[in-house]
C-alpha cells in the first residue's frame, strides 16, 4: 500500500501526532529532572499505560478492514504474516513515536543525558506484542467489541496489574515506571521478564493470526502462553515492586572535604551541578558547628555495609532540596518505622528533627515552610513550644547542650518515639 | 497433462446436528482452455469447486494442480497462475477502486509499482478508468463486480474462476462482461459459474454441469446445445433440464 493511501486512511496515522502531544504532556507531569537517564527513561515509559490502547485499537481497526473487505480469508501468494506485518506497521509506528518522543522529551526535561536503551528496546517490543493482539482481536472479534476491548486491555495490564499485591507481576508488562533512584540500576530480571512476556505475546498472537482453522491451535497457543508466563515468572519473582539493583561503583566520584568523603554519581558531579557545591558548604557549616554528622556522605543505595554512611538521595538540583535531602538522610525512618508490631512512629518528632537540622543547614523559609508547615501552624504538636522559638533557642544554647538535645531526640526516634517535652534540658 | 485439473475431489460441510453434508464427491475435471461455463442449479456447489480451485478451501480428498503444479505442495507458484473472484465480492473499506485493484495485485506477489500499473490496466479492461479515485465501498453492486473482476485481471493470471460475475450487472455491463470474456479467453483458461442458462451465449465455448456432487457433462457448447431436442426455443435450458432430469 502506498504512503499516501496509509496516510489517508489509517487511524494510526492520523492519531500519532495527538499521541505524541498528550506523551509528552504527560511526562511534564509524571516525571521530575532527576539528571539520571534511567529514571527518565522508565518514568517517560510509562505514558504506555494509556498510549499503547491506541496502538492495540488501530492494529484491530486495520484487521477488520482486511476481514470485511474479504482479503484475509482469500487465497494469496504473499504470506500471511506479511500481510498482518504491513497492516500492523502503521500502529506500530505510532507506538515507536510516542515512546521515542516520550523518552527523549523525558531525558531533555528531566535533563538526563542519553536515554537507557534496554529499556526502550523492551517498551518497543511491548508495542509490537499489543498491535498484533490487537490484529488478532479485530480478526476474530466483531468490531463492537475489538475497539472498546483493546483500548482497555492495554490499560489494565499496564496500569492496573502494578496495583495488585502480587507485585512481580508488574515487571512482566515492559514498562518500568517505578525504576529507578540515581543509586540503582534496573534489574536485568526485570527486563528479562518483561522482554520473555512480550516475545511470547508475539509468538503467541502470531501464531493464532497463522493457525487461524487449525484444529489444535488453542490448545498450543495456550500452552505456549503459559509456558512464557512460567518463564517469565520466575525471573520477575525476586525483583520486588521497584525493578532496580544497586549501581555499579564505577560511576561514583569521590572527594575528602575536611574529613568527610562526599560521593556522587557522575550524573550529580557535572561543572553545571549545584550538588557537589552545595554539600561541600553543609558539611562545611555542620562541621563548624560541631555537628555530630557520619564521616562518609554518599549517594549510594543503603547497605548492611553502609553503617556509619549518610545516605542520600538528591532528587531535585536546587540547593533547599539538596539541603531537605540531606535532613531526611540525617533522620531517616528507623527500621521499627516499618514492623507492623510496633506502634507507628509519631510523624512530630522525626519531623522536628529533620525540620532542625534543615535550619541548621541554613535552609529556607519557604522550604520549611513547604515540609512542615503542618508543625509551624500547630505548637502543640512539638511539645506546646512554636518550632521555630524552639530552632532559635537551641542555636543560641552551648554546643553541648544542644548536642545533648539532638543525642536524645535521636535516641527516640529511633525507637519509635516521642518526648513529651520538646524543650532543652 | 497441462490446464487446470482437479482429481477425486471431495468435500463436504459439516453441519450443527446434521453432520457431514457431501457437496462434491469424488470430482475429476480438467478445465480446456477458452472460457468455460459452469452450470448448476443453486446449490450444486459450484462456489465450492471454484473455491477448491483456487484454494481458498482445501478439499478433504483429492488434487488440484496447474501444469503440473500442485495446489498444496507449490501453493506459492500455483496460486500466482489462478485468479479467484469470490460470488460475495466486498471492497474492504476505505480504498479507492485503483487501490482496492493495485492492493490485489500485490496480494499476488506483484511489487508495488506494478501493481499500480496493473490495477489502471485492468481498470481500462473493465470500463472503470472514470471511477479509478471513487471509494470502492461506494459503488453500486454491479461496478463493485467490476472491481472484483478488475482484482482478479490484475495479474494477468493464467486461469480466472469466476464466481457468477454477471450477477447485478445491468443488460448494458452483461453486455460488456461478454465481449470482456472474449478477449480475456482467447490465451487463457476462464470458468464463469452460473445458474442462468440465458447467460450462456457464444461468448462461451465450453460448458460443464455440475450435479450431484460431480461433473455430469463436459463439453464443447454446440455439442451441449444439441442435446436439446432440434427446435427447442431455448436450447441450453433445455438440454440443462434433460440432463439434469436424466441424472435423478
Amino acid at each position: 500500500m502506498r504512503l499516501r493511501t496509509i496516510l489517508r486512511i489509517s487511524p494510526a496515522a492520523w492519531l500519532t501526532l495527538p499521541t505524541l502531544i498528550l506523551s509528552i504532556l504527560y511526562v511534564t507531569k509524571a516525571i521530575y529532572p532527576n539528571n539520571y537517564g534511567v529514571a527518565a527513561t522508565a518514568g517517560a515509559t510509562s505514558s504506555m499505560c494509556f498510549l499503547v490502547g491506541f496502538v492495540a485499537a488501530t492494529a484491530a481497526w486495520e484487521a477488520a478492514r482486511l476481514r470485511r473487505g474479504g482479503i484475509w480469508d482469500a487465497p494469496h501468494t504473499r504470506p500471511k504474516w506479511a500481510i498482518t506485518i504491513i497492516a500492523v506497521t502503521p500502529s506500530i509506528i505510532l507506538g515507536a513515536v510516542f515512546l521515542l518522543g516520550s523518552v527523549v522529551f523525558a531525558a531533555v526535561y528531566g535533563q538526563a543525558g542519553l536515554p537507557e536503551i534496554r529499556i526502550v528496546v523492551v517498551g518497543f517490543v511491548a508495542i509490537c506484542a499489543w498491535s498484533l493482539v490487537g490484529f488478532l482481536a479485530g480478526l476474530r472479534l466483531p468490531m463492537s467489541v475489538a475497539l472498546p476491548g483493546m483500548l482497555l486491555a492495554p490499560f489494565l495490564w499496564f496500569a492496573f496489574v502494578p496495583a495488585l499485591p502480587a507485585e512481580w507481576l508488574r515487571q512482566l508488562s515492559g514498562m518500568y515506571r517505578d525504576c529507578c533512584r540515581i543509586g540503582a540500576d534496573i534489574a536485568p530480571a526485570a527486563l528479562l521478564a518483561g522482554l520473555i512476556m512480550n516475545v511470547t505475546i508475539i509468538a503467541v498472537a502470531l501464531y493464532a493470526i497463522g493457525a487461524f482453522h487449525m484444529r489444535w491451535s488453542r490448545i498450543v497457543a495456550t500452552a505456549m502462553l503459559v509456558t512464557g508466563v512460567m518463564v517469565s515468572s520466575a525471573f520477575a519473582w525476586n525483583v520486588g515492586p521497584i525493578p532496580e539493583v544497586a549501581r555499579d561503583r564505577s560511576a561514583l566520584k569521590c572527594s575528602m572535604v575536611g574529613a568527610t568523603e562526599l560521593c556522587l554519581w557522575s550524573e550529580h558531579d557535572g561543572p553545571t551541578q549545584v550538588f557537589r557545591t552545595t554539600l561541600t558548604a553543609v558539611i562545611v557549616a555542620l562541621t563548624r558547628e560541631d555537628l555530630p554528622i557520619p564521616g562518609r556522605w554518599s549517594e549510594e543505595l543503603a547497605s548492611p555495609s553502609s553503617v556509619g554512611t549518610l545516605t542520600l538521595d538528591l532528587w531535585k538540583s536546587d540547593p533547599d532540596s539538596v539541603r531537605w535531602s540531606i535532613s531526611q538522610g540525617l533522620a531517616p525512618w528507623p527500621a521499627c518505622a516499618f514492623e507492623a508490631a510496633v506502634a507507628p512512629l509519631s510523624g512530630s518528632s522525626i519531623d522536628v528533627l529533620r525540620g532542625w537540622w534543615f535550619t541548621a543547614m541554613g535552609g529556607s523559609e519557604a522550604m520549611l515552610q513547604e515540609n512542615l508547615g503542618w508543625l509551624i501552624a500547630d505548637p502543640s504538636a512539638s511539645g506546646g513550644i512554636p518550632i521555630k522559638d524552639l530552632y532559635s533557642t537551641l542555636s543560641a544554647v552551648s554546643i553541648a547542650t544542644r548536642n545533648a538535645w539532638l543525642e536524645r531526640l535521636s535516641a527516640l526516634v529511633a525507637k519509635c518515639q516521642s518526648p513529651d517535652d520538646y524543650s532543652i534540658q | 497433462m497441462n490446464g487446470l485439473q482437479l482429481r477425486d475431489i471431495t468435500f463436504s460441510y459439516r453441519r450443527k446436528g446434521q453432520g457431514e453434508l457431501a457437496v462434491l464427491q469424488h470430482l475429476t475435471w480438467h478445465v480446456p482452455t477458452g472460457v468455460t461455463a459452469l452450470l448448476g442449479i443453486n446449490g450444486a456447489g459450484k462456489s465450492t469447486l471454484l473455491s477448491i480451485g483456487a484454494t481458498a478451501l482445501m478439499a478433504k480428498g483429492g488434487k488440484v494442480s496447474l501444469n503440473e503444479l500442485d495446489s498444496h505442495e507449490q501453493q506459492t507458484q500455483f496460486r500466482t497462475r489462478v485468479a479467484w473472484m469470490p460470488q460475495q465480492y466486498r471492497a474492504a473499506p476505505g480504498l479507492t477502486v485503483r487501490e482496492q485493484v493495485a492492493y490485489s495485485g500485490w496480494l499476488k506477489g506483484m511489487s508495488r509499482d506494478d501493481s499500480w500499473r496493473g490495477a489502471t490496466e485492468a481498470l481500462a479492461r473493465v470500463s472503470l478508468q472514470d471511477l479509478a479515485d471513487r471509494p470502492a465501498s461506494e459503488l453500486s453492486g454491479g461496478q463493485q463486480r467490476r472491481v472484483g473482476l478488475a482484482s482478479a485481471l490484475v495479474h494477468d493470471a493464467e486461469v480466472l474462476l469466476l464466481d457468477e460475475p454477471t450477477s447485478g450487472l445491468d443488460p448494458e455491463q452483461r453486455a460488456m462482461f461478454r465481449e470482456l470474456l472474449v478477449k480475456i479467453g482467447a490465451d487463457r483458461t476462464v470458468v464463469v459459474s452460473t445458474h442462468d442458462t440465458g447467460e450462456i451465449t457464444n461468448a462461451y465455448q465450453h460448458v460443464a454441469v455440475l450435479h450431484a456432487g460431480n461433473i455430469a457433462f463436459d463439453g464443447a457448447l454446440r455439442d451441449f446445445a444439441a442435446r436439446a431436442p432440434a427446435g427447442s426455443e431455448r436450447p441450453i435450458e433445455t438440454a440443462f433440464l434433460t440432463l439434469i432430469a436424466g441424472s435423478k
